[in-house]
């Protein structure tokens, strides 16, 4: 191939690649204005009281709050950030200390294949076991379907958490007298405290942001805020999804609304993690 | 392993806490669809019927849907990521490959409901106006886009948005994989008078089976994707060999079906067989791409 | 004579290669035993075996006894073992997460040595005198140790181990990537400290040796061939490895 010809090629190959690039990043920035366009005119009519009011019904003119999801959604999330992280300190602490065992390979593998279960089928599953022996939908649900939908994420990211300490500080603790627990506390939990902490609030953004495991756990309470653990509840993105599937107009308003809103709840995270590894760099 | 190691045991038990799960949700799934292989067999998947009525449920517009879908979707994210995999790691300076790449990074951060949504009502209205139209006009001699497209809501529609909401994630496993490349490989080519595109070249050889593995991986999230799918096919149950029809896929039939199917009989096994061909599917796809990777990387560093 | 550690007959393998093989000592007190041979002769797995810190290495063997204070190491729940024996390894490894305070006042609050907070300022007061880092170190007590330099660190790492009164302080070569100047301090600071505690130091410097030593062993290839006090030693070396060893040709 002639000189000039490869050079022509190597030109259009950065071109395609650029263009392609570009394309891929184009819908983070239409899907962020889309939401901005459509989800502010809700927000800015009703101000405050979107997430104070009950939502609306099908006829109503006013188009209402999202208190009772915006609730659900905090209280599930919460629950199950907290456990699933919980469970994923002690998985990736075995998985850390007895790093040569087969065991701990076995548990690898598990958790990454994880991934493969749709969520859906997590919803299904907790619906069979939790929901029909409760009687109802309810919160409680709601939070083990996403705890279990979200503890991929968290054993990945605390695994490498703590795999990112160095052995030699964790042979320093050891050589001090730490006991094992210490040595969790102090030297996993207290040198890689930024990766801790990015990894249980990128586990708040998955929870927050699952809709399928929510689908036939949660219910879909619209007439009151809030009315205990186990009772039906409600939550923004399952709000977002059952009001887009719905034929009316004022809901598609809703809709777009809570996703601004949820947007905003996802982003502040995203935020502090930016702030966390940055500091982290200095 | 010394003896009397208890906290060996104590941290055990929690750490196959997930182990546990996995196994009594496959448990699950397979003895409540067990009865609709047994009784209907073959006609389960090649049938395009589902009438709780006559007690005729058939999986193949959901099965044919959902293998769409997730070609679909492999289609659009294959090329863009690999794409980002050069843009980030060599091609943009620095402090830029590192905005784009925190870019992409926040783009995995969006709940797929907001794909969903975004999807559905603004992507699916402007590619039926212009994308699909078009190609009904020059192409319906293709069978793919023989329909007239009704509505955006369709079978493209979705893959499309599928694979979009999987960039990031195919992006970052092969960011990652090329970053893990020894740099004496990229050096050679440069050093021997290879052209960018030429080492690229080079580059996506040595990185075949990372690729082959992302594809795997990403064709494994698909096929359970649930919100994305139901908010932009269509919702409608027929097997369709034309993109542009709207359709169902097994999660969206699942999302329609499932709290009525405990009042039909033979509904829920039916359903529930659905979910497990799925989930087996998409579980050895997880799996053979997770062994695929760490294959990949042995021979690397090795 | 009594001897604090005691090994007889250590052997060790790591992943089917033995490292020990057939190691005899005794460790007397207050004083300080100095622990020399080529790379790879296992000095390092020495020390590790002393305070049973090579139970971490999953594939180690470990074969003979080895005493500490009477009392075979395995007869010690290990946690309690290493705050009696402390290791303090050959790259300084202050947890960077604390500030120089915490660094020394952590490992004695966690093992009860102190507990008020007036007895743990004055402890740690204490321990960074003890290293000579007092001065240096008082003003900034509560900055993180990365603004230490490389020696100041090493020091900050035995002030860390000396803070739990240790019967036994190992110390694997804590000064080979050191300037002069922290070399000497340490060397120092090991002299007065024999006085409470039992020293070993493993050491490649025969002037560091012949500076603060008592005692020494050569390791060569997983054995003791040559030990004695240190003057006699060095003026007659009986075996070739130790004349190498001195001469630093090894």
């Amino acid at each position: 191939m002639g000189r000039s010809t490869r050079k022509a090629i190597n030109l259009l190959v950065i071109a395609v690649i650029v263009a392609l690039g570009v394309l891929g990043l184009l819908p983070l920035i239409w899907l962020l204005y889309s939401t901005a366009v459509n989800g502010l005119p809700p927000l800015l009519e009703k101000g405050l009281s979107f997430i104070t009011d009950l939502p609306p019904t099908p006829m109503s003119t006013d188009i209402g709050g999202i208190a009772p999801a915006l609730v659900g959604t905090l209280i599930s999330s919460s629950i199950a950030t907290l456990l699933a992280v919980v469970s994923a300190v002690i998985s990736s602490l075995f998985t850390r200390e007895y790093m040569y065992s087969r065991i701990s390979g076995f548990i690898e593998a598990v958790v990454r294949s994880f991934n493969g279960i749709p969520t859906i089928i997590v919803s299904m599953y907790v619906y069979t076991t939790v929901v029909l022996w409760m009687g109802e939908p309810n919160v409680v649900a709601a939070s083990i379907a996403l705890l279990i939908a979200v503890l991929p994420t968290a054993h990945y990211y605390l695994s490498s958490a703590l795999r990112s300490v160095e052995e030699r500080y964790r042979e320093a603790a050891l050589s001090l007298g730490f006991r094992r627990i210490h040595v969790l506390r102090y030297v996993y939990l207290g040198v890689a405290r930024r990766q801790v902490a990015s990894g249980i609030l990128m586990t708040f953004i998955r929870a927050v942001g699952e809709t399928a495991p929510l689908l036939f756990t949660m219910g879909f309470l619209t007439n009151s805020v809030f009315q205990g653990l186990n009772r039906p509840g409600n939550a923004i993105s399952l709000l977002i999804f059952i009001y887009a599937l719905s034929p009316y107009t004022n809901y598609h308003t809703v809709a777009w609304g809570a996703a601004l809103l949820l947007l905003i709840l996802v982003l502040i995270p995203v935020l502090l993690i930016e702030v966390l590894v940055k500091e982290a760099r200095k | 392993m010394r003896k009397g190691d208890r906290a060996f045991y104590l941290l055990l038990v929690p750490s196959l806490f997930s182990s546990a799960i996995l196994m009594l949700i496959l448990i699950h799934v397979t003895t409540v669809s067990l009865p609709a292989f047994v009784d209907r067999g073959l006609s389960l998947l090649t049938s395009v019927m589902w009438s709780p009525p006559t007690q005729d449920y058939g999986l193949l517009p959901a099965l044919v849907g959902t293998i769409l879908t997730s070609l679909i979707s492999i289609v659009v994210v294959t090329p863009i990521s690999l794409s980002i995999m050069f843009l980030v790691g060599d091609l943009l300076p620095r402090g830029l490959s590192r905005v784009f790449h925190r870019l992409v990074e926040v783009m995995g951060a969006l709940p797929t409901v907001i794909y969903g949504l975004w999807g559905g009502f603004t992507l699916s209205r402007f590619l039926h106006g212009t994308v699909y139209t078009w190609l009904h006009d020059y192409l319906s001699y293709i069978p793919l886009f023989s329909c007239r497209p009704l509505s955006g809501q369709n079978i493209l529609t979705a893959g499309v948005v599928l694979g979009i909401s999987m960039i990031p994630y195919a992006s970052s496993l092969l960011i990652e994989g090329y970053r893990a490349i020894p740099s004496r490989y990229i050096e050679t080519a440069y050093s021997l008078g290879f052209y960018r595109f030429e080492t690229y070249g080079l580059v996506t050889s040595i990185m075949k089976p990372l690729l082959i593995a992302s594809i795997m991986l990403s064709m494994s999230r698909a096929l359970g994707e649930t919100t994305i799918v139901a908010l932009t096919i269509g919702n409608a149950y027929v097997a369709s060999p034309c993109l542009l029809s709207p359709g169902i896929t097994v999660s969206a039939w699942i999302v329609s079906q499932f709290e009525s199917a405990f009042i039909y009989p033979g509904a829920l096994p039916a359903l529930y067989a659905g979910a497990l061909l799925v989930m087996v599917l998409s579980l050895l796809l997880s799996f053979l791409g997770i062994m695929l990777i760490s294959k990949w990387r042995g021979v690397i560093y090795g | 004579m009594s001897c604090v550690v005691e090994a007889r007959d250590l052997v060790v393998r790591l992943g089917g290669r033995t490292v020990l093989s057939g190691v005899n000592l005794c460790i007397k007190h207050n004083s300080i035993s100095v622990i020399m041979g080529p790379s790879g002769s296992g000095k390092s797995t020495l020390l590790r075996v002393i305070n049973r810190l090579i139970e971490l290495n999953p594939e180690a063997e470990v074969s003979g006894r080895v005493v500490i204070m009477g009392k075979d190491i395995y007869e010690w729940d290990p946690y309690e073992l290493r705050r009696y024996v402390v290791l303090v390894q050959q790259e300084p490894t202050p947890f960077p997460n604390l500030s120089i305070f915490d660094n020394v006042a952590l490992p004695a609050k966690l093992n009860g040595v102190a507990r008020s907070r007036e007895e743990v300022e004055k402890l740690v007061r204490w321990a960074l005198e003890k290293v000579m880092l007092w001065d240096e170190v008082k003003d900034r007590l509560r900055k993180p140790p990365t603004v230490l330099s490389g020696g100041q660190r090493q020091r900050l790492c035995i002030a860390r181990a000396l803070v739990l009164r240790p019967e036994v302080l190992l110390l694997d070569e804590p000064t080979a990537n050191i300037d002069p100047a922290n070399t000497l301090k340490i060397e120092e600071s090991l002299k007065e400290l024999k006085e409470d505690m039992t020293i070993v130091l493993v050491t490649h410097m025969p002037h560091q040796a012949a500076r603060v030593g008592d005692f020494i062993y050569v390791l060569y290839n997983g054995k003791i061939i040559e030990e004695g006090p240190v003057g006699e030693v060095f003026l007659h070396p009986r075996h070739e490895v130790t004349t190498k060893l001195l001469e630093r040709v090894l």
